[in-house]
């Protein structure tokens, strides 16, 4: 496959799979209540490191600290790349579903980390949170998103070449 | 792959350091650039914009439109993970590296253009379709763009620039950013 035909495909599957996600409708019906998920889950691992944490909608509180969980923070970027990445690149079709499954899993373990982490940071280091917000987790996250996709595509071709 | 790791790690603090300490400075030049593409638009030909910290300041010299802030360096930080992604690039090439650089660049300008369209049409009428389209691009580009360019970026740098690898008889073989060649042909690259 020619390197450029495949960012190309990359790049359509990636704005046609988020794009919709922008309208509002789709962001009140699919993301919201995935980030409130997240915001759950995020909740209980506070709580039982005894953060006395409550929920409302997405945000996640404990006295006057709060942090929320906005687009860009719930790990559906990752997910969207990974699976625009996926498709774009040449495999069958159980190869790609076995792989976004296992990335896909793998992110949203690392995102819970990523919420809970920031929680932790804003409580504690607030001086620390712009740092770790935008520039450490962003990182760690989308670079993980790369190296799953990496690690996959070298599957593949192992697979291929069998 | 440890090895990888820790490159990418150390290419991720340099990123770290650089976008931390270069932002402000970074973020007047992509502002500075983005002036005459967005004076293309007749609402802002009068448009000036001025570097504030670590935000960037849009204000009217003929007061058309009232003064906005847009934080700059939110759609900027994906240099730390391009820095990342390079630095596990055993042996660059330096033409691709200067491409990258100039694509990214031009990347953060159009963020930029889009950030302030979505953020003047919104505050003219949200509920406009033309807020809806302006958000969508700025959201997209400010989320998911980020990640994409980052990744595009590394890929033509990295995989797409040892086209052998991608074009074997098995139809698209990939290497391993600095792994040595499949057959050797290249020899042992520097570790």
């Amino acid at each position: 496959m020619k390197p450029l035909r495949f960012l190309l495909r990359f790049a359509i599957l990636l704005a046609v799979l988020y794009l919709p996600l922008t309208l509002q409708s789709v962001d009140a019906a699919v993301i919201v209540p995935f980030s409130r998920a997240i915001a759950v889950v995020s909740a209980a691992i506070l709580n039982a490191l005894g953060q006395h944490v409550t929920v409302s909608g997405v945000i996640l509180a404990a006295g006057s600290h709060a942090v929320s969980i906005q687009n860009g923070c719930n790990g559906v970027e990752a997910v969207v790349f990974l699976i625009a990445a996926i498709l774009a690149f040449p495999a069958t079709w159980r190869q790609r579903v076995v792989g976004l499954v296992a990335a896909i899993a793998v992110i949203q373990l690392l995102n819970l980390v990523r919420v809970v982490t920031l929680f932790l940071i804003n409580r504690y280091k607030p001086d620390l949170f712009e740092l770790f917000h935008l520039a450490i987790w962003q990182t760690v996250i989308g670079g993980s998103a790369i190296a799953l996709f990496y690690v996959w595509t070298t599957r593949v071709h192992v697979a291929k070449r069998a | 792959m440890w090895r990888n790791a820790l490159r990418f790690s150390a290419g991720a603090l340099a990123g770290v350091l650089l976008w931390w300490y270069a932002a402000p400075v970074y973020d007047g030049i992509v502002a500075a650039a983005a002036e005459p593409v967005l004076r293309l638009d007749a609402r802002f030909r009068d448009l000036d914009t001025a570097e504030r910290g670590r935000w960037v300041a849009i204000r009217s010299a003929g007061g058309a439109f009232r003064y906005g802030t847009l934080p700059v360096d939110q759609m900027t930080y994906n240099v730390i993970l391009v820095a990342a992604l390079l630095a596990t690039v055993r042996r660059p090439r330096w033409g691709r590296v200067a491409i990258v650089v100039a694509v990214l660049f031009l990347s953060h300008v159009l963020t930029f253009v889009v950030g302030t369209e979505s953020l003047y049409a919104t505050g003219r009428d949200p509920s406009s379709t033309e807020a809806s389209v302006w958000m969508g691009a700025n959201l997209f580009l400010r989320v998911v763009g980020m990640l994409g360019v980052a990744f595009g970026c590394w890929w033509w740098a990295a995989i797409a620039g040892s086209a052998r690898s991608m074009q074997s008889k098995g139809g698209h073989a990939l290497e391993r950013p600095g792994a040595p060649g499949r057959r050797g042909s290249r020899g042992r690259r520097a570790r």
